[in-house]
């Protein structure tokens, strides 16, 4: 008989989207996708049987919860009762006097961890699930440093906390939440770790990160959603992952070498954009013809079904040879010598460029990009 | 740099037509519409060429390329020698239309130049002059109108000298670029200031309102967090105060649990005693039953006794007495009506008495069915038992009407002992009444013959026996016939008439008694079974009964005992029974395990034994819990209600980022003006400052020659550019100030200056000029030309003109090989054939 287990982590809701620029609507959609996720990942939860649905963590996020944040996941976990669910708290919904952990009234089938070291939940009979809980958002130390199983049978980790071998020991950052070695999951005893912390997904044979499952950003990438551990009663144990987000991600690149006119270069993103559904985010880059002046708000309203475009700059450079020039005797001249000589940020360095030789040129609008 | 030669393949109306050039200057002359123009843009398109690419580049270039486009044909392409200052040849082919069959190829050697000066696309010539096709354009060729410009407007002089230091000539002077700079940073920035409606004002305002909007809802947060907190203490409270209700209630479980198990053991001690004295009481209450039947029995007994035996004559002894009586009706007596009477009524009450002791309560009938019915039932179960198994429904039938008879038997049993207990009560009611009634009478008759017989009867005082009255009021009669004289015949008819009748009552009533002592005597023989006193004669079994009868009611102490401890228990019981009161002590002691499971059994004791703790404590704490409870739901309904009116923090924080990101975004772009301002501002005041001294030479090297010495030297302001010259009378004019003739000469020079200063010091710019004497009179005609001469001896200078007079004078002052004269013959419109007119005359 196998035991099956829905494992997920990082849905980090009520998240703050403001870097995708756009307006509150996007965001809120955001928001509401991330909800539909956890709908999802609960109702996959009741459609496979599970024997447990855990959460590794960064379920929601500290600073920016509200009582209707509690609400909601109080009625849906409610609702998969008496199936049990187990939450290790992360860094970003870290347990304190003033967490929803403490204020909501979970139901009988809910179980938070609250141990700053790992505590037993029995699930059944010879399979115990050890889980701890971040009780400050930064400063949390390893959960397994000292830690070893005590009693017969199979052992699971639920906890939140980063694996330090991935990025190497020498970021501080590491430091602040929970770190391990994959050595000290070797001496814990535990035959797998349900983990979260990390957004990119990592599947192995001790330990599972499943990502965050609706995603947060562009350019991340791994399969990701929620995780099914099949665990047979020999202790083997097989993993597959369940997608649950609804959101597609788009990367588009436009090149704007050749256009000298906003209206041209427009109608070529709007074919790129075409169809798209999701989040885009457009690229531009290419030879920018000095009397093309580019604005975000210019691209970003033209797609026709995608929910939000990203306007980002790519490799711009301006169709000019800014070399030729420099050796100018003009003041044109000069000004890129003295532009390219300066200690600006090249970015900075740039924009002076863009905008002094503009100037130069008698464009009447030398700002944007 | 010189142009060697200019081949024409196809451009405009020239077909496959060579200029050749001389290094010096070049005057090309023409009249009008024969190709002047045409020859001057192919030799600016044969060595920069068109920019090869996407977007319609600049307007200029864009505008002489589609001038010359051919009409008919595809070949669209013109090709140069050019001789750089180094000695090489270069043979440059400009494909115009396609754009892709461009090369720049060494003469001798064939090397392809191509990639050192593409430009835009396409090979530039005069990259090797650190210039471009732009630049080229706006330095080397000087048209008509740039003259003209000069000569008309103050200023231009100075801003196309500033256009060309600030960027060849091409774009805006670095002062438009900085006043676009401003008026940029006005409208897009804007002041900081408060009042201020420019976007960096505005973006800052819509910060300032964002953050108070998110201050405002973290303050509702923490209002919220703060309202939870309290709530989270009134939780407690409440729950301390629960808790103390739980705790006393417990103190008070636990005491009634004590004490319920106290009176539980003495109430099951009392039951137990009661059981056995009930038991005892049932065969108690059966004797005094049976002693008082016993009691009335022998009183019975001992009535039939005394008045068993008949006195007098009988009654036919009488009657024949009565016949012997001669004469006379019977008279009346006159015995005393009052003892008579006393004694009648005395006799109506004492067979009273003996006519209700013969209606005296039984069971036996009634008995005698349940009896019945207990045997039948009995019977019937026997038989039910014994009914074969292959007839379960009559077995059953059997059962049940064993079983029902049984029950009716029991029912009825029930029934009749109470009816026989009410009974028995109202008999002996009565049968005291009739008693008392009998006793009183019979006092009243004693006294009434103790007065008539006086001491014959009683004189003792004492009450008189039945049979004493008897015989005392038989005396009383005979006493009374022979006292009275008068007693005749009449009298003693009377007397025995009366005693006829009082022979027949005593008959009557010793026949009565007889049969009723016959059955005393039967019922005195059933009491004494039943009192387990058997044999004997009657009258032994009678005292032996008698005596049994006053031991039996001896012993009411027994049941009045039995009544107090009935009494005592249903006390201690209330209204409950026994195993009701054992099952609320049971209740009591489980509630009290619960609540010691909460609190420490010492604390719980301790408290029960406290006196202080009572109801009224468990009401005020239950109070105080209630209180507390109705404060934690008001409190939870006021979050509640908060609660559905709170907004969103991550909205307003992802405000306050969007707001932030916009004064951030005007912050940089007003930085990136600020530093594009300065950047411009040291680039022109250095650009500047280096030009003038520059200019300043180049212009008197020339300008005493070109002047014929009215003017000698120039000074040009590093900032303005503004030019001045000196006469010979030391006076210094404003170049704009000077005569026609001597601005368009010095303007030249500069032009030439200018060209030489942005031309890369490797290589000298060639000039070429379009018409440029057109609006001269024939001396400043003249000037200009000798100026052109003066420049032309250090770089190639081609002139294009169709005045008689500069080719007069090129005719006279052209230097063979240095120079050259070419004449474009013309006598019909160019354009109109590419092979009708154009013929080169060269001189």
């Amino acid at each position: 008989m196998k035991l099956r287990i829905i494992h997920f982590s990082d849905l980090h809701l009520e998240a703050s989207f403001a870097w995708m620029g756009s307006e509150g609507a996007t965001a809120r959609r955001r928001r509401r996708a991330q909800r539909a996720a956890l709908d999802a990942i609960v109702e996959l939860a009741r459609e496979h049987e599970v024997d447990a649905l855990t959460c590794g963590g960064d379920l929601y996020e500290h600073d920016r919860q509200t009582p209707r944040t509690g609400r909601f996941l109080c009625e849906l976990f409610e609702s998969l009762h008496p199936v049990p669910v187990l939450i290790a708290p992360g860094n970003h919904d870290w347990l304190g006097p003033a967490s929803l952990y403490r204020q909501v009234d979970w139901s009988p089938n809910v179980h938070v961890f609250s141990g700053s070291r790992l505590e037993p939940f029995e699930l059944e009979s010879g399979v115990t699930i050890w889980g701890g809980a971040h009780r400050s958002p930064a400063r949390t130390e390893s959960f397994l440093d000292g830690f070893e199983v005590d009693r017969e049978g199979i052992h699971l980790g639920l906890f939140h906390g980063t694996l330090r071998s991935r990025r190497g020991t020498g970021d501080d950052r590491d430091l602040l939440h929970a770190p391990f070695t994959l050595d000290d999951l070797r001496a814990s005893g535990l035959d797998h770790a349900m983990l979260g912390h990390l957004h990119a997904p990592d599947h192995h044979r001790l330990y599972t990160y499943p990502g965050n499952p609706e995603p947060l950003n562009f350019g991340e990438t791994g399969e990701r959603g929620a995780v099914m551990l099949e665990i047979e009663s020999s202790g083997n144990l097989t993993t597959r992952v369940l997608p649950v987000s609804g959101t597609e991600l788009h990367e588009v690149s436009v090149d704007v070498t050749g256009h000298g006119h906003l209206h041209s270069l427009q109608q070529q993103v709007t074919a790129a954009l075409s169809g798209l559904e999701g989040l885009v985010r457009l690229r531009l880059h290419g030879e920018q013809d000095p009397a093309l002046v580019l604005s975000r708000p210019d691209f970003a309203g033209l797609a026709d079904v995608a929910e939000s475009v990203k306007v980002e700059w790519g490799d711009l450079r301006p169709a000019l040879d800014l070399d030729h020039l420099a050796r100018e005797k003009t003041v044109r001249g000069r000004f890129i010598q003295k532009v390219r000589a300066s200690d600006l940020p090249p970015e900075r360095q740039g924009a002076v460029l863009r905008m002094g030789l503009r100037a130069l040129d008698g464009n009447r609008d030398p700002g944007g990009l | 740099m010189q142009y060697l030669s200019v081949q024409a393949r196809a451009f405009g109306a020239l077909r496959d037509r060579e200029l050749e050039l001389a290094p010096g200057l070049n005057v090309i002359h023409g009249s009008n519409e024969a190709g002047k123009s045409t020859w001057h843009a192919a030799l600016y398109l044969a060595l920069c060429g068109a920019r090869r690419g996407r977007g319609r580049g600049r307007e200029r270039e864009r505008q002489i390329l589609e001038r010359y486009r051919p009409r008919i044909g595809s070949d669209y392409s013109l090709a140069t020698t050019i001789e750089l200052e180094d000695g090489r040849r270069v043979e440059l082919v400009q494909d115009l239309d396609g754009k892709v069959d461009c090369t720049a190829c060494e003469a001798l050697l064939g090397h392809d130049l191509s990639s050192g000066i593409i430009h835009e696309g396409a090979p530039d010539g005069a990259r090797w002059m650190q210039l471009d096709r732009a630049s080229f354009l706006a330095t080397a060729c000087v048209e008509q109108g740039d003259l003209l410009e000069v000569l008309l407007q103050a200023e231009a002089l100075q801003e196309q000298l500033q256009r060309a230091a600030d960027t060849s000539g091409v774009e805006a002077t670095a002062q438009r670029a900085l006043e676009i700079l401003d008026r940029y940073r006005r409208e897009q920035v804007g002041s900081d200031q408060p009042r201020s409606q420019r976007p960096l004002a505005r973006a800052r305002q819509r910060l300032d309102e964002a953050r108070a909007c998110r201050e405002a809802r973290e303050e509702e947060f923490a209002e919220h967090a703060r309202l939870l907190e309290e709530l989270s203490c009134w939780r407690e409270r409440e729950e301390e105060l629960q808790g103390e209700v739980r705790k006393v209630r417990g103190a008070l479980d636990f005491r009634r649990a004590h004490r319920g198990r106290e009176k539980l053991e003495q109430a099951t001690r009392l039951e137990e005693t009661l059981e056995e004295l009930e038991r005892e009481g049932e065969e108690s209450a059966r004797r005094k039953r049976l002693a008082a039947r016993v009691r009335s029995a022998l009183q019975v007994r001992e009535a039939c006794q005394l008045e068993g035996r008949l006195q007098g004559p009988p009654v036919a002894e009488l009657r024949r007495e009565l016949e012997q009586l001669s004469d006379g009706s019977p008279q009346r007596s006159d015995l005393d009506s009052g003892v008579v009477e006393t004694h009648e009524a005395y006799r109506r009450t004492l067979r009273a008495i003996d006519d209700h002791d013969l209606e005296s309560p039984s069971r036996r009938s009634l008995a005698h069915v349940v009896r019945g019915l207990a045997v039948t039932s009995c019977l019937l179960l026997g038989a039910a038992v014994s009914v074969p198994s292959g007839h379960p429904g009559l077995a059953l039938s059997l059962a049940l009407l064993g079983g029902g008879g049984a029950l009716l038997g029991l029912v009825l049993s029930i029934g009749e002992t109470l009816r026989t207990r009410l009974e028995l009560r109202l008999w002996q009611r009565t049968h005291a009444e009739l008693e008392a009634e009998a006793s009183e009478l019979e006092r009243r008759l004693g006294e009434a013959l103790r007065e008539a017989v006086g001491s014959v009867v009683g004189g003792d005082g004492r009450r008189l026996e039945p049979g004493e009255l008897e015989r005392a009021f038989q005396l009383y009669l005979s006493r009374r016939r022979r006292r009275e004289g008068r007693e005749g015949v009449d009298a003693r008819r009377r007397e025995i008439l009366e005693e006829i009748e009082r022979r027949k009552v005593d008959e009557t009533s010793v026949r009565r008694l007889r049969k009723l002592r016959g059955k005393n005597r039967r019922r005195l023989l059933r009491l004494a079974r039943e009192a387990g006193l058997e044999g004997g004669d009657e009258t032994e079994l009678a005292t032996r009964l008698a005596s049994w009868a006053r031991e039996v009611e001896a012993g009411d102490g027994e049941e009045r005992a039995l009544e107090e401890k009935r009494e005592e228990l249903l006390r201690l019981l209330g209204e409950r029974s026994l195993d009701g009161l054992r099952r609320d002590v049971e209740e009591s002691i489980e509630e009290v395990r619960a609540i010691l499971e909460e609190f420490d059994l010492e604390e719980i004791r301790h408290l029960a034994r406290q006196d202080g703790v009572s109801l009224a404590d468990l009401e005020e704490a239950r109070r105080e819990a209630r209180e507390a409870t109705a404060e934690l739901a008001r409190r939870l309904g006021q979050i509640q209600e908060r609660e559905l009116h709170l907004g969103s923090r991550v909205e307003a924080e992802e405000e306050v980022e969007r707001a932030r990101r916009e004064v951030e975004r005007l912050l940089e772009l007003d930085e990136t003006i600020e530093l594009t301002r300065g950047f411009l501002e040291e680039a022109r005041d250095e650009v500047h400052r280096d030009l003038a001294p520059r200019l300043v030479r180049f212009l008197e090297k020339y300008l005493a020659t070109v002047t014929l010495g009215a003017y000698d030297r120039a000074r040009v302001d590093p900032r303005t550019l503004r030019v001045q010259v000196r006469s010979s009378a030391g006076d210094w004019i404003e170049a704009t100030a000077l005569s026609r003739g001597t601005a368009e000469q010095i303007y030249l020079l500069l032009r030439a200056a200018l060209a030489d200063e942005l031309t890369g010091k490797d290589e000298v710019c060639p000039l070429l000029l379009d018409e440029v004497t057109v609006h001269c009179d024939a001396r400043r005609k003249t000037r200009i030309l000798e100026t052109l001469k003066s420049l032309a001896a250090d770089r190639q200078v081609i002139l294009f003109s169709q005045e008689q007079a500069v080719l007069d004078w090129a005719r006279e002052h052209l230097e063979e090989g240095r120079d050259r004269l070419i004449q474009l013959k013309s006598s019909a419109r160019v354009g109109e054939t590419s092979r009708r007119e154009v013929e080169l005359e060269q001189g």
